[in-house]
């Protein structure tokens, strides 16, 4: 083969490989900005998971208090008595102390709708810790791809300087 | 007075507690939704259920304090957070002025509201005045002041304050002549039964000489009353006026200072036969007494043992607490349904109930010995009210406390409450059930004699305590 020949077969190979090169680092910059996203969306679902727990530690201890509040007949609530034979008699109390009771059932009903949503605090949570753990897996590929590309790009780019050598040699 | 203060109070105390749970549920449940927002929302019914309950009692605290001044400044302070849950309880509250300064004008019928609105309150106010059942203090007291407000006038207070004078000072001919003229009309004679009845309902635990006399002056007006039912119903003259009833009074010697009697002699004219349907049935009614005693004390005991050594009677029949309320009754029950009060659907009810009541049912009496009658009124210090028929052998009488009664029962709690198995009628004496009080003391009498002179009935009858026991010592039960 020709030195003219084997020169433009080597430059075809630097055109190529810079094109390559070239792809490989727009490739790097798509990578980059989506590890940045994902880091960004990680930060923000780790955020809303720590919002979350907080609430749900919150929730809970007012659930508790509630509980304390209203739950068996030595609870505050439970002890309230408007009526009491010989002292405090009327039908009118009797009335207000029935509308307690249902007050208190509302109360029963409304801790269990509590615990409900505490439970719901519960599952959201581990549905953020889900996508969080999914965000982290993408970024990880991500940076795989982004270093295997990077690699590829130092290769390319040394084979393209050898190329230059030769070409000059000729 | 005393005992409705402590209901109040211990009611105003219960409020606070439910008032204050309330809040703290409302404030932590409020926050827990605040806290989740997105998936469970604030339930407002919960809030509004427990402002309906306040607002309950509020409304039923109106009706029991409401001309009452002194029970008015707690009631401002009870009510404060509950009322600023309510424009009607502020608008209340200003009428009534900073503690109760507008009391004189009250409008009324706030005070209706507040009874009239709770249908279930007024029906078992009516129907335990129809029966033989006794008042709450706190139902007395609603009553008291709806009576005084709506029943009573300035005038009829008047009048029946003169007619105690009179009475009081022997003056009958005007009584006589008042009456004579009341007579004429069935429903005239009803209805002054029935403000003497609301005027003796007081909310005072010791009422004074003027009541006292006034309660003699109506258990003759009832007396009257049936005599005139009886001649009805013996002539088949339905025009009272024919019947020309008449009555005298006059006061009668007593053998102590204290006591006050009183005789009145109803009779009817002479009647035309024509005028009779049934001729024979005309010598039914004979002419009738009633001698109505008031025993103040001290010494009733004495006083009535001198009485009944020369009369020889056994027993005495209480009165029951219907007898000093059923025309006041009746009259409430006609005024509300006249009236355009939301109680006339119910009030037309309670008329048939009253039916019911007059129609068959039997009254309850209490009947007692006059030894146990001498032993009560000496040991609980109670005064004594009796009233005796001609035509029956009958004799009713009806206590009277005075503020001697009352320190004895507050040490006869005070034993009952070191030893609980001592018994303590707290139910009747709340009431003022001076019928099961009696019955419980005589009880205890019976069954605690102990061998120290009776160290645990002295003391609750004297406050002394006897042989150098301590209190602790009279009330253990190994000492009787």
């Amino acid at each position: 083969m020709s030195n003219q020949a084997r020169i433009m077969r080597l430059n075809q190979e630097i055109w190529r490989k810079d094109a390559n090169v070239s792809w490989l680092v727009t490739q790097n910059v798509t990578y980059r900005n989506q590890i940045d996203e994902c880091g960004q969306s990680i930060y923000e679902l780790e955020k809303q998971l720590e919002d979350i727990l907080e609430r749900r530690k919150a929730m809970d201890s007012k659930l508790i208090e509630l509980e304390a509040l209203t739950e068996g007949e030595g609870s505050p609530m439970g002890r309230i008595q408007l009526v009491e034979a010989g002292l405090l008699e009327s039908k009118v109390l009797n009335r207000i102390q029935e509308s307690i009771m249902e007050v208190r059932n509302t109360q029963e009903r409304a801790i269990i709708r509590m615990k409900a949503a505490v439970n719901d605090m519960d599952r959201k949570a581990n549905q953020i810790e889900e996508r969080i753990e999914e965000r982290q897996a993408k970024q990880l590929h991500l940076n795989q791809l982004l270093s295997t590309n990077q690699a590829n790009i130092q290769r390319l780019k040394y084979e393209i300087t050898v190329a230059r050598q030769t070409i000059r040699t000729l | 007075m005393g005992n409705y203060s402590a209901d109040r109070d211990e009611l105003n105390r219960r409020i606070d507690e439910y008032v204050n749970v309330i809040e703290e549920w409302n404030e932590n449940q409020t926050m827990f939704s605040r806290i989740y927002n997105e998936v469970v929302k604030t339930d407002d019914d919960e809030i509004t259920e427990a402002t309906e309950e306040k607002q309950a009692v509020a409304n039923f605290w109106n009706g029991i304090v409401s001309a009452d001044q002194n029970a008015s400044t707690g009631f401002n302070k009870v009510t404060q957070d509950l009322s600023v849950l309510s424009s009607t309880i502020d608008a209340f509250l200003d009428e009534l002025g900073s503690g109760g300064a507008n009391l004189e004008k009250l409008n009324v019928n706030n005070l209706y509201q507040a009874m009239f609105k709770d249908q279930k309150l007024f029906d078992n106010l009516m129907e335990k005045m129809l029966t033989n059942q006794v008042l709450t203090p706190a139902e007395r007291e609603m009553l008291y002041h709806f009576i005084q407000a709506e029943i009573l006038t300035d005038e009829t207070v008047e009048q029946l304050e003169e007619i105690s004078t009179l009475i009081g000072e022997g003056r009958f001919n005007e009584v006589e002549a008042y009456l004579s003229e009341l007579l004429q009309s069935e429903e005239a004679f009803d209805r002054h039964i029935a403000t003497v009845q609301a005027y003796i309902f007081t909310n005072d635990d010791t009422p004074d000489q003027e009541h006292k006399l006034l309660q003699g002056y109506l258990a003759i007006l009832s007396g009257v009353k049936d005599y005139r039912d009886e001649a009805i119903t013996f002539t088949g003259e339905t025009d009272v006026e024919k019947l020309r009833l008449t009555i005298e009074l006059s006061s009668r010697r007593t053998t102590s200072p204290d006591n006050y009697q009183i005789l009145a002699t109803i009779n009817t004219a002479e009647l035309n036969p024509d005028d009779i349907d049934d001729v024979s049935l005309y010598f039914y009614v004979l002419q009738d007494h009633f001698l109505v005693k008031i025993y103040n004390s001290p010494n009733v005991a004495n006083q009535l043992n001198r009485e009944e050594n020369a009369e020889l009677r056994e027993k005495y029949s209480s009165y029951t607490k219907d007898f000093w309320t059923k025309e006041l009754a009746k009259t409430i029950l006609t005024e509300s349904a006249s009236q355009s009060h939301e109680a006339v659907g119910y009030s037309v009810d309670a008329l048939f109930t009253l039916g019911d009541y007059l129609g068959g049912k039997k009254e309850l009496e209490n009947q007692i010995t006059t030894s146990d009658l001498q032993s009560i009124t000496s040991e609980l210090e109670l005064e004594l009210l009796t009233v005796d028929k001609h035509s029956s052998p009958d004799s009713h009488y009806q206590f009277i406390s005075t503020e001697k009664t009352y320190e004895r029962l507050k040490r006869w709690e005070e034993v009952h409450r070191l030893n609980p198995n001592i018994p303590y009628p707290k139910e009747a004496i709340d009431k003022r059930d001076w019928n099961d009080i009696a019955d419980v003391y005589l009880y205890l009498r019976d069954k605690f004699v102990d061998d120290n002179g009776n160290a645990l009935l002295n003391y609750i009858i004297h406050g002394n305590l006897v042989r150098n026991l301590t209190l602790e010592e009279i009330v253990a039960e190994h000492n009787w």
